[in-house]
């Protein structure tokens, strides 16, 4: 009796494991990187049967989806293996759950290689501001998230106390296509002349005072990788600039024919950086522009040419849309009397002589 | 009278495409509006463009999906936990998508979200629609697709130094009679920028940059963003109502936004300062048959402005000895009990729509109706005649409980 049970026991164990049962096949899920397909082997006939037919019968979902529902996908059989194409591409890093066949499947991402993110700049860059600045420009290493600068960037006065909402709240966060340069704008209500706001709570840069602008260690870049420390930006704020850009009086450093020496303009304020270096242009004597490299810190203007200058006429043209850094213009300032917005659109030119030394 | 000193800017020539192409043709979708008919338009401030798609063949009539009922003061919740819902029809978490913009397509109350997935440079731009109570991805490589340039036009000068950083936000883009009326704020210029293009597209766009005078500050003047905008017919004239930025309520009649021309845009009220408005959308009170503008805030609650007192209203006064004005002001404007809203539409004569942080809890992002013409949802509040063993004078706890399909 002993004998035949052992004799049962171990043909019963062969015969598990010789031939197993359909049902206790491995369902198995792995993710091809190349295609971003999930290959589903080892379904029954009828579990691949219905995985094609029944649109209920497979589902990818993000692991931790507080939501039942499942991801766009499309299904197709390649041989044996069923062949899933999520219709937007599974996350890195992220842990998905596939149902099927009555089975859920864990499929997780590798995570991607990050960079953390910091700030490389800041403009205006001069240590003193006028206390009317209107735009301020915050320059990232990495591409950065949009939806957080409400939230991640503050300004505080020397003291410590933080400015109460000193940035024009705008439903779209105003980014550069590379999302590694954001603007910020400071309440125009509050740097009008005479406007309720400025009235009621100030202007949010008070002259004479320091400030620093504040980004939280939680800034995060566009693949969720945080500052990790805070970043800290002290500038002073001096008098107000209410004047228009009038670009006769900046001062204009000329180079020599022959030289590669930069042309350079230093302006008589601090001018929006961003707008100076898309907005100035440079003429050759043959009314061609001039290329080479161009930089701004707002404070000034150069550009590098390509070739080196040659004797003549060369022409700086202004766009009537330059703007400094408190939105003056060359038409106007950004707070004008009544009546006297000018409809200023006429590009504005400089002439210099470059002449051989 | 308020002097506001308008230049519309000479034309710029502008790329127009037209057929069939990707759904990837869309970079990025932001505002969104419809013709009278099935065109939706997709404002694309990533690439400057506003595409048009001719859903005809996907819209589907939602005129058997209840909404609520009215004669209670009931809204219906379409979806509680909106932006978790949409993140798993994309496949990732709630926080990594943005539900940028809502409209309805009128003649059948079908509802569209512009949505991105991740917040990066990269991030996948889609439209989703509901049909009837489910969430749909809108197949856009399906419709015909034309498109327009409204962004700064890169030419070879500013390519050849990498990718231009000046970029166009689109605020709002409204439709009437045969145009598009688009707004915008540039990162790196403090101007109103308003373009107005035919549809369909032709090569042309006029840019109109208005600048307006300001009452609450009796002295100057500045120019400012357009932050919302509508057109409505004032005394039969088509005006445009637009709210800049800290914030007064404009009127400009169409007429007046010629090529060229000078315009005397009207302040008629200020919306108060601390605040940004989201949305102007105009609706019908169906109780007393009168126009108006219902504006929805971030940091007030919404308003409503008569049609015909806009029409009548007196510029704000100005000049010297004028005392400046610090707080809703102008032109009357009905508070409404909405706060927390999102996006804002009307379904119907009877219904609005909000995409909205719930009353009972912020975090719940829903989709809502609420019954116009006072946008009150009773069960939002605390009242009364909500409470057991209340009075019922309007028989409102004597109804049965809304079975909705």
């Amino acid at each position: 009796m002993f004998a035949l049970q052992t004799w049962m026991r171990r043909a019963l164990l062969a015969a598990f494991l010789l031939c197993p049962l359909p049902s206790l096949a491995d369902v198995a899920a792995q993710i091809d990187e190349a295609t971003g397909t999930v290959v589903v082997t080892g379904l029954s006939p009828q579990d691949m049967s219905s995985a094609l037919t029944d649109a209920d019968a497979i589902r990818l979902r993000l692991e931790t989806s507080p939501s039942a529902r499942g991801m766009l996908i499309s299904v197709n059989q390649n041989g044996e293996d069923l062949i899933v194409q999520p219709r937007f591409a599974l996350k890195d890093g992220a842990v998905y759950e596939m149902t099927v066949a009555g089975k859920a499947l864990r499929i997780a991402l590798p995570a991607p290689e990050t960079t953390t993110p910091r700030m490389v700049s800041f403009a205006p860059s001069q240590a003193v501001i006028p206390a009317n600045t209107l735009r301020l420009y915050l320059h990232f290493s990495e591409p950065m998230a949009r939806g957080q600068l409400r939230e991640k960037v503050s300004l505080v006065t020397a003291d410590g106390t933080q400015v109460a909402s000193p940035f024009l709240s705008l439903e779209a966060e105003l980014w550069d296509p590379s999302q590694t340069r954001a603007t910020l704008l400071l309440d125009p209500g509050r740097i009008k002349q005479g406007v309720g706001p400025n009235l009621a709570s100030g202007a949010p840069l008070q002259e004479g005072q320091s400030y620093r602008l504040i980004v939280s260690p939680e800034m995060h870049s566009a693949e969720g990788v945080p500052f990790g420390q805070m970043t800290s930006i002290a500038f002073r704020v001096g008098p107000p600039e209410r004047r228009i850009i009038t670009p006769e009086t900046w001062e204009i450093l000329k180079p020599s024919t022959g030289s590669h020496t930069p042309l350079s303009i230093a302006f008589d304020r601090i001018m929006d950086s961003g707008a100076a270096l898309r907005l100035i242009t440079l003429q050759a004597p043959d009314g061609q522009r001039v290329h080479g490299r161009v930089t701004s810190d707002g404070g000034g203007w150069s550009l590098t040419p390509e070739h080196p200058w040659h004797a003549g006429s060369y022409s700086i043209v202004v766009d009537p849309e330059l703007e400094d850094v408190a939105g003056n213009t060359i038409g106007a300032p950004f707070d004008a009397v009544v009546g006297r917005i000018s409809a200023e659109t006429e590009p504005v030119i400089l002439t210099i002589e470059i002449r051989t030394q | 009278m308020s002097i506001s000193n308008s230049l519309l800017a000479a034309s710029v020539l502008a790329l127009a495409t037209s057929g069939a192409v990707s759904a990837q043709s869309l970079s990025s979708a932001g505002a969104l509006t419809f013709d009278t008919g099935n065109t939706l338009f997709v404002g694309d401030a990533k690439a400057g463009l506003v595409h048009a798609f001719d859903l005809t063949d996907a819209v589907t009539d939602q005129a058997d999906y209840q909404l609520g009922r009215a004669q209670t003061f009931e809204g219906r919740t379409i979806f509680n936990h909106l932006d978790v819902e949409i993140s798993a029809l994309l496949g990732v978490e709630a926080a990594d998508i943005a539900i940028n913009d809502m409209v309805v397509h009128k003649p059948t109350k079908q509802i569209f979200l512009s949505v991105h997935r991740g917040h990066g440079p990269d991030a996948e731009a889609v439209v989703i629609a509901v049909n009837n109570g489910a969430l749909e991805l809108v197949d856009l490589a399906a419709a015909d697709h034309s498109s327009m340039s409204v962004g700064p036009v890169p030419t070879a000068e500013t390519l050849e130094f990498g990718q231009p950083l000046n970029t166009l936000a689109i605020t709002d883009i409204d439709y009437y009679n045969g145009e598009l009326f688009v707004a915008g704020v540039s990162n790196e210029e403090f101007s109103s920028k308003l373009r107005r293009i035919p549809f369909p597209f032709t090569n042309e766009i006029s840019t109109s940059s208005i600048e307006i005078w300001h009452a609450v500050h009796a002295q100057y003047e500045t120019r400012a963003p357009i932050i919302t905008q509508t057109i409505a017919e004032l005394d039969g004239e088509p005006t445009l109502v637009a709210i800049y930025a800290c914030t007064p309520i404009v009127r400009i009649p169409l007429s007046e936004l010629t090529d060229g021309a000078e315009v005397r845009g009207t302040m008629i009220g200020e919306m108060g300062f601390g605040n940004t408005p989201l949305d102007i959308v105009p609706y019908v009170n169906g109780w007393d048959g009168t126009s108006n503008v219902v504006v929805t805030n971030t940091n007030r609650s919404a308003a409503s402005i008569n049609l015909e007192a806009i029409a009548s209203a007196e510029a704000m006064p100005h000049g010297e000895g004028v005392q400046n004005v610090f707080s809703v002001e102008g032109v009357y404007q009905f508070p409404l009990p909405m706060s927390g809203t999102l996006h804002l539409d009307t379904l119907d004569d009877t219904y609005a729509l909000v995409v909205r942080h719930s009353p009972e809890d912020v975090r719940n992002i829903q989709l809502h109706t609420v019954p116009m013409p006072f946008f009150f949802d009773r069960a939002d509040h605390i009242v009364e005649m909500n409470f057991d063993g209340s009075p019922d004078p309007f028989g409102y706890k004597a109804a049965p409980p809304v079975d909705y399909n």
